[in-house]
């Protein structure tokens, strides 16, 4: 247990400098590399010098830089972060379009896992055969094909031609335990609202996993394989065990590397929901943050962004500490 | 023998031409160099066996005819194109607004079209149509390829390079370097790729175009680059941003896998002889070690020129990077995207030209991974080494 603690102990204290890292690279992003962006806040090159400086006053843009980035640290933690442009606490805004991009990556995630992986299994199971080829086939594309132009192309087939999806409006129940409808729903048994959620978000769900679940296939299907080569199963064989038993044992240690993707895969979900997002009319984080550059709201970039990578970054710490839980080999 | 056999024996087309190539190649050089045929003939035998090996991929194939087509494209594509890529055909001909495929549009005998712009009169048929400012969409899609496949080069020429060179440094030195230089690489890692992207080419481009004007060469450059005309040069800045956004974003990836490399490739015994014998720690790395670890860099070079293809169109279609009037495939979508699905040929061809070019490199990549990997490979060089 005590290679656990140090290993958890050496996994925590990587985090602290990636998250004070991730501030400093934001803060740098948004508040250094933009061109005088208090002119631009009031409203651009026919912008009254008064103005200008008073923005320049309240958002600290006239002080030293180590003195704004306290300042925005204090902001992001006391949640006085003031969009210059909607003139909104960007906290609160973001906090309106989380779930939707919660409810978008959860269902999208549901997809990979509940086809990639017997996607991938399948495969292993009937090597070379028409399947195996079909998933290699799949992953390929899935790589390649812009996201933009698949949600067009099934726009057009679900949307025009067979009416079966609204691109408008999402589905907000009256009552909220956790904020996110389709979590909610689940809690009070609420079917209704359960369905309208669905219905709102398969189609753009399956869009962003799409690209994953071909990916997530063949890495189930090799590591699957190379468990299957492995000792232990050789061992299992000699003892004369079941094969339902020894492929129990063998999925256990293919899924092992396969989790570590996964954690990954969520980080490509969250960096794909700006274009799913807009394609599909989703008032989500990344649709807000595309709309915040056209309007040069700089710091609900930095919001927008500092929330995403913060996400993701637990998402994968969460994943190293469940992986070192799970295969005593990774603990170093 | 039987057929089958006989067939594996028999140098097909594609291996006498790579012959020929690597052949003159290594003459050449060895005139340039004298001895350097003899001390690399192992090397380059090598070599040949993996492109023979490449050469009975049948998807490997597939890409490089479909990779080898785009750059055709991207090289000649806007001096075969019928139109510039910003002249707007509703000037001529009102037919021209949003015309579907095949519409074939009459520029008339002194009318302004022929007059200021200089289209010679008659009939053309707009194979791809055209957008709604009478643009025509094949020749957009062919400057396209230049935008898509210049911005790939340009990123993919620095991105890798620092992050290979920190890798071999941050795994070879070890200790406080290596520390700081995986500290720093995974502040990176930490956001998801495209959403790095995006910050920069958002708030970049104010600081280019300050740059722009101030080295003019430098922009005008550029723009011969993208075969863009000189009154465009304003629009540069969002497109160079997208550039610089993609070098920030793709080489803390090579940086993590390099340096894993580097830790097991350094406890190899050559290694240990080579600094036993005191080779300089530049030449360990860049002669002992790299040409040893380049087969798995080779293939994720291969992958990730889709990807930054991929990525760039993403974010034009953002609205981001490309800015009207420079043709770009992402770009070309957003703008259509407006007039969808009456006007499906805006989104639909932009999209299959980015597919198809992606999909080749993702092609070779897989099959280049398959011609490399050992443990694949004995069974591929077998077959090619038996027809000798």
């Amino acid at each position: 247990m005590s290679d656990l603690k140090r290993f958890l102990l050496r996994r925590a204290l990587t985090f602290i400098p990636t998250v004070i890292g991730v501030t400093f690279l934001v803060f740098f992003i948004a508040a250094v590399l933009p061109a005088d962006p208090a002119k631009l806040w009031a409203g651009g090159e026919k912008a009254n010098p008064q103005v200008v400086e008073n923005i320049k006053r309240e958002y600290r843009l006239d002080r030293p830089i180590w003195e704004q980035y306290f300042f925005f640290l204090k902001n992001v933690v006391t949640n006085e972060m003031v969009s210059p442009v909607s003139h909104n606490k960007v906290w609160e805004d973001l906090g309106r379009r989380l779930p939707v991009t919660i409810q978008l990556t959860l269902l999208s995630f549901t997809f990979i896992v509940s086809i990639g992986i017997p996607l991938g299994i399948l495969s292993a199971l009937k090597r070379d055969s028409v399947i195996d080829m079909l998933v290699r086939i799949l992953a390929l594309l899935g790589v390649s094909t812009p996201v933009f132009w698949l949600a067009y192309l099934l726009i057009f087939i679900f949307f025009t031609r067979l009416g079966w999806i609204t691109l408008a409006g999402t589905p907000v129940p009256p009552y909220s335990i956790t904020g996110i409808p389709l979590i909610d729903s689940i809690i009070k048994l609420d079917f209704h609202t359960f369905k309208q959620v669905i219905e709102r978000y398969w189609l753009p769900s399956l869009v962003l996993a799409y690209a994953n679940i071909g990916v997530i296939a063949r890495l189930v299907r090799n590591s699957f394989l190379d468990a299957l080569s492995s000792d232990f199963v050789e061992f299992i064989d000699a003892r004369g065990l079941s094969s339902r038993r020894k492929y129990v044992h063998v999925l256990k240690n293919a899924m092992v590397p396969v989790i570590t993707v996964l954690g990954l895969t969520f980080g490509g979900l969250l960096a794909g929901a700006p274009i799913t997002e807009t394609v599909f009319g989703l008032p989500g984080v990344g649709r807000y943050l595309i709309d915040a550059i056209r309007f040069y709201d700089y710091l609900t970039l930095m919001g927008g962004v500092l929330l995403i990578a913060l996400i993701y970054v637990t998402v994968n710490l969460l994943v190293d500490i469940s992986y070192a839980i799970i295969d005593p080999r990774v603990r170093y | 023998m039987s057929s089958e056999e006989r067939e594996v024996y028999e140098k097909k087309v594609l291996d006498k031409l790579v012959d020929l190539l690597l052949d003159n190649l290594t003459h050449a050089i060895d005139r340039v160099r004298p001895g350097w045929k003899v001390r690399n003939e192992a090397r380059v035998e090598e070599f040949k066996l993996t492109l023979y090996a490449l050469n009975r991929s049948p998807p490997g194939l597939l890409g490089l005819s479909l990779v080898s087509f785009f750059i055709l494209i991207a090289l000649i594509g806007p001096y075969i194109a019928p139109f510039s890529y910003d002249m707007p055909l509703v000037l001529c001909d009102r037919n021209a607004y949003l015309a579907p495929p095949g519409t074939i549009i009459t520029v008339k005998e002194g009318s302004l079209c022929s007059e200021v712009y200089g289209i010679k009169p008659g009939n053309y048929t707009l194979i791809l149509g055209a957008d709604d400012y009478g643009r025509d969409l094949f020749s957009r899609i062919l400057y396209g390829a230049r935008t898509s496949f210049v911005v790939a080069v340009l990123v993919m020429a620095i991105g890798p390079l620092i992050g290979i060179t920190l890798g071999l440094i941050s795994g070879y030195r070890g200790g406080s370097v290596d520390e700081t230089i995986m500290r720093i690489t995974d502040v990176f890692i930490a956001f998801p790729g495209l959403i790095l992207a995006i910050a920069f080419s958002a708030v970049l481009p104010g600081r280019v175009s300050e740059i722009l004007d101030m080295f003019p060469p430098l922009a005008s450059a550029t723009l011969s680059l993208f075969a863009l005309k000189p009154e465009h040069v304003g629009a540069l800045a969002n497109l160079v941003s997208v550039i610089i956004a993609l070098w920030i974003v793709w080489w803390p990836g090579y940086t993590r896998i390099v340096r894993g490399m580097v830790l097991s490739a350094r406890e190899n015994v050559y290694v240990e002889a080579a600094r036993a014998i005191g080779v300089p720690t530049h030449s360990i790395l860049f002669r002992h070690i790299l040409p040893n670890i380049l087969g798995p860099i080779l293939v994720f070079l291969t992958l990730d020129f889709g990807g930054v293809i991929l990525v760039e169109a993403g974010l034009s279609f953002l609205g981001l990077g490309a800015v009207p009037p420079i043709a770009d495939w992402g770009r070309i979508v957003y703008d259509g995207a407006e007039y969808f699905p009456r006007a499906w040929w805006l989104v639909f061809f932009p999209g299959l030209a980015t597919l198809l070019a992606v999909l080749g490199f993702n092609l070779i990549g897989d099959s280049l991974r398959d011609v490399l990997d050992p443990k694949t490979r004995r069974r591929i060089e077998f077959r090619v080494k038996g027809k000798r």
